[in-house]
């Protein structure tokens, strides 16, 4: 009886303890990278002041709050996407159009091209956070030149064999690797890309990538018969000696890292074929969020100057600011030569292919 | 009383949870756009790898650590404090213990940079080296390291319910050597303990995703990786291979299922068909102290090796340690870490408590109703794929979730899964429970309800603890049902500890692997102190 007692106390405590979460923005977003979890936790902080509760509800994957949004239930107001996960939901109907309501807007580079997410259309159910820019981290004089074309790649594979990999597509890392390579392949026609794959000969245009593939495939840590499983894990196998390479969409990462003791200092920063291709990712408010007011005002917040420029900064998160450039003080670094993102039937359709090939 | 409460526990933690993940999956699977297509099943099946991967998977890590675990179980017998070193294992998270033995082993491990700091031999992380990071060999080797103590500590919860001191002394008077009465006598009455136990393992290395995906090879994957890869992407196809794939990975697991329960009897066949042969070769005594020397130094490196890293400042190939160690991780986190540490150790607590207790309350009424064989629907929840279950959940519980109630529901759904370990734990002592003692309780005047209080309950308390504890840890290590019913209301140390490493920075996923070890360590150490002789021996 005795046990029974403590029990019903031990309910009756927790009953009480439940505590009342009323009128909180929760943030879902990927919770792998202590530098944005820190910033966030400032972020939290200073929009305290302002009488918002901002929560961040760490995933291991946003696509984990995609799937609910779309099969289940959610309680975000705000989630942190691009790419695959914004198609899903825009299909799905599961995004309030925001971009109107948000006054920082006007306050967005003219340069970022940020209307197309992946190749598909924005249409104001997401707005711009961060830059994000494709490129090669490396160990010092792994590659000669700041662009590395697909055949300075294969040399330096044959040069060091066993020591370069990639991320496994679909991990959208892997799949712009393979894009980046399709543009180093077909330096004169990069336009062939911006069209849907049903509009172009994919099978002749890719033919050359899969070639390239067949051979340095062989040359690659475990002869290409494993790959990284996603970009962090590849930066610790850089970290720790097993390759020379790794792959990141931040370009200011080959700094940062090396600042929070992640990677060993003298990193060099490449990009794959001449431009590195360029993408934004975004903040945007689910049909489904019960605080909608709320989070816009916390979207006003995180792209305002403060907001941006702390981002910014190497020793914190180190994302490139979406803002116009101000004169005074600016100390953002400057971005790499951009080029767009495939048409984004070509995500599919290089992870499927790749998967058939090499799976 | 018996009778309603079990009726209570049917209802509430096992067909409401699995009915309705069934009938989510049910339905989508009918569904003409994402459901079951035969397309997508003859895929499956041409591409045989991953189904292979995983049926070798499935089959040899539960059966070497079986058999691994019966070897080593004879230490125990001699020298119960052993016990006590499987705790750290126990209580650590299977992927922080494949983190952990990697930092240690792999390519790039400790032991390498220790062999280059001696030898310079190894000036870049060797290629070839038995124990590659991607290779289903390497999970293998981690699942049969992590199911071993588990097994252990089934196993010696079984020794304490049986005469086996007197086993072996008669068979020694008979003329058998310790080692063939340990392996002809005492190991089929074990084997036949060990049938449900087993099954818990075996759906384990069928269904789990976190280690292949770390560790794993992945042209391709083993299928539960896949499947759940497939999940989360979002184009119909994708879909498609999920729900086929999920089904695939339900048959697999009722064959596999079958087969261990055919073991016991496999083995009794097998070995004790045979005269007793002069004993091998091998001296299994010896074998035994060193693979105990062994998982001592294992816990001892792992836990080590996490700690360093957590404290480094950076730490890279070939330095043997770290560039400087600085509280500063642990000191910006800390602040952050009540709220998860609280969640975690209510949840746990309460649902272990609520799991222990349907668990005996199903096998009392299958005693009361002289049913010995097992409740298999007890188990179905254990061979749903999470992902479609908890969407069927959040489907069925609605506008429940967001009023405040997330906490309940958490509590809920981990009670859904702490019930069937507590009761695969603890069926094989309490259904071979030897009536006698009831009897003769109730023939010195007891009532039934006093003779169950006072002499079967502390009679069990051992496995009634040993199933608490396992319990408390399953309820720890849960990602999924917390995140997707406490929509953000409920972190816990598992959830941060996931989303954390899920950026493969291995400094801060470490801090958070020590914290979420550290409360089951604590149960398992407490459970560990309960030290009885068996009452098995004077019967």
């Amino acid at each position: 009886m005795r046990f029974i007692a403590a029990i019903s106390l031990l309910l009756a405590t927790l009953c009480f303890a439940l505590p009342l979460k009323a009128s909180e923005v929760n943030f879902y977003a990927w919770g792998g990278s202590p530098e944005v979890n820190n910033y966030l936790r400032w972020a939290q902080k200073e929009l305290k002041a302002e009488g918002i509760q901002l929560r961040h509800n760490k995933v291991a994957d946003a696509s984990e709050v995609v799937k609910q949004l779309i099969d289940g239930r959610s309680n975000a107001d705000i989630i942190w996407i691009n790419g695959e996960n914004f198609h899903a939901l825009k299909k799905a109907g599961a995004l309030r159009p925001i971009a109107d309501d948000i006054k920082a807007l006007n306050n967005i580079s003219p340069e970022l091209n940020w209307q197309s997410d992946f190749g598909e259309p924005v249409e104001g159910l997401e707005v711009p956070w961060g830059v994000g820019q494709f490129n090669l981290i490396s160990r010092p004089g792994l590659f000669p030149d700041k662009a590395v074309s697909a055949e300075a790649l294969l040399n330096a594979a044959r040069e060091n064999k066993g020591r370069i990999s990639y991320p496994i597509p679909p991990d959208f890392h892997g799949t712009t690797f393979l894009k980046s390579l399709l543009l180093s392949l077909h330096s004169q026609q990069r336009e062939v890309f911006q069209q849907p794959v049903s509009e172009v000969d994919a099978n002749e245009w890719t033919k050359p990538l899969w070639h390239y593939l067949d051979k340095l495939h062989p040359l690659l840590w475990q002869r290409g018969e494993n790959f990284p499983s996603s970009a962090g894990e590849q930066i610790s196998y850089l970290a720790n000696g097993q390759l020379l390479m790794a792959v990141s969409f931040n370009p200011n990462d080959y700094q940062t890292l090396v600042n929070h003791g992640r990677l060993p200092a003298g990193v060099e920063r490449h990009t794959l074929s001449d431009e590195a291709i360029t993408n934004n990712h975004y903040l945007a408010i689910p049909v489904s969020s019960n605080n909608a007011e709320a989070a816009k005002a916390v979207i006003e917040f995180l792209l305002s100057e403060k907001a941006q420029q702390r981002k910014a900064d190497t020793n914190r998160w180190g994302d490139p600011s979406v803002l116009k450039r101000t004169q005074k003080g600016d100390k953002s670094s400057a971005l790499l030569e951009p080029t767009d993102d495939f048409h984004a039937s070509w995500q599919n359709y290089l992870e499927r292919e790749w998967s058939a090939r090499y799976q | 009383m018996v009778r309603a409460l079990s009726i209570a526990v049917w209802l509430l933690l096992i067909i409401l949870p699995v009915g309705s993940g069934v009938l989510f999956l049910l339905l989508t699977s009918l569904d003409a756009k994402t459901g079951v297509s035969l397309a997508a099943f003859s895929e499956l099946l041409l591409g045989y790898e991953s189904i292979l991967s995983s049926f070798a998977l499935a089959v040899v890590a539960p059966f070497v650590a079986c058999y691994l675990a019966l070897l080593m179980a004879p230490g125990i017998l001699r020298k119960p404090r052993l016990q006590q070193l499987l705790s750290p294992l126990l209580s650590i998270p299977h992927v922080a213990f494949a983190v952990g033995l990697m930092l240690l082993m792999s390519p790039s491990g400790w032991l390498v940079r220790l062999v280059e700091a001696i030898s310079g031999l190894f000036p870049v992380p060797p290629a070839s080296w038995p124990l590659p990071e991607k290779f289903l060999v390497t999970v293998i080797i981690v699942l049969t390291l992590k199911e071993l103590p588990f097994l252990l500590l089934m196993i010696s919860a079984q020794l304490k319910q049986l005469p086996v001191k007197s086993w072996l002394v008669q068979a020694q008077s008979y003329g058998y050597s310790e080692r063939q009465a340990w392996w002809r006598i005492v190991t089929p009455e074990l084997l036949r303990r060990m049938t449900l136990p087993m099954a818990a393992v075996i759906i384990y290395s069928l269904s789990v995703v976190d280690i292949p995906l770390l560790v794993g090879s992945n042209t391709p994957a083993v299928l539960a990786q896949r499947v759940y890869e497939w999940t989360f992407q979002f184009a119909a196809n994708s879909q498609i291979k999920a729900m086929t794939g999920a089904w695939v990975l339900l048959v697999m697991a009722l064959l596999l299922l079958l087969m261990n329960s055919k073991h016991s009897v496999l083995y009794r066949r097998l070995v004790l068909g045979k005269r007793a042969v002069t004993p091998g070769r091998l001296n299994s005594d010896k074998a035994s102290r060193y693979a105990w020397g062994f998982l001592g130094f294992l816990s001892f490196g792992v836990i080590t090796v996490l700690a360093l890293q957590s404290l480094a400042s950076s730490w890279f190939y070939p330095n043997l340690w770290p560039a400087a160690l600085s509280p500063e991780r642990w000191q910006t986190e800390w602040s952050y870490l009540l709220e998860p540490t609280v969640h975690s150790f209510w949840l746990a607590l309460l649902s272990a408590i609520t799991g222990t207790i349907a668990a005996m309350v199903l096998l009392q009424r299958q005693r009361q109703k002289a049913v010995k064989s097992f409740y298999w629907p007890v188990l179905i929840a254990l061979l749903i794929p999470q992902v479609p279950l908890v969407l069927g959940w959040q489907r069925v519980l609605g506008q429940q979730l967001t009023e405040g109630w997330q906490l309940w529901w958490v509590f809920w759904s981990h009670a859904v899964y702490t019930l069937p370990y507590a009761y695969l734990v603890l069926h094989g002592a309490y259904t071979s429970f030897n009536e006698q003692w009831l009897i003769r309780a109730q023939s010195l005047g007891y009532s039934a309800r006093a003779a169950w209080w006072r002499v079967m309950l502390p009679m069990l308390k051992q496995p009634v603890a040993i199933a608490f504890a396992v319990a408390f840890s399953v309820s720890i290590a849960q990602y999924l049902p917390t995140q997707w019913l406490g929509q953000g209301a409920t972190p816990t140390l598992t959830t941060e500890a996931v989303s954390v490493a899920s950026g493969g920075d291995w400094r801060i996923g470490s801090l958070y692997a020590l914290l979420q070890m550290l409360l089951p360590l604590l149960v398992f150490i407490a459970v560990g102190g309960i030290r009885k002789g068996s009452y098995a021996e004077h019967s």
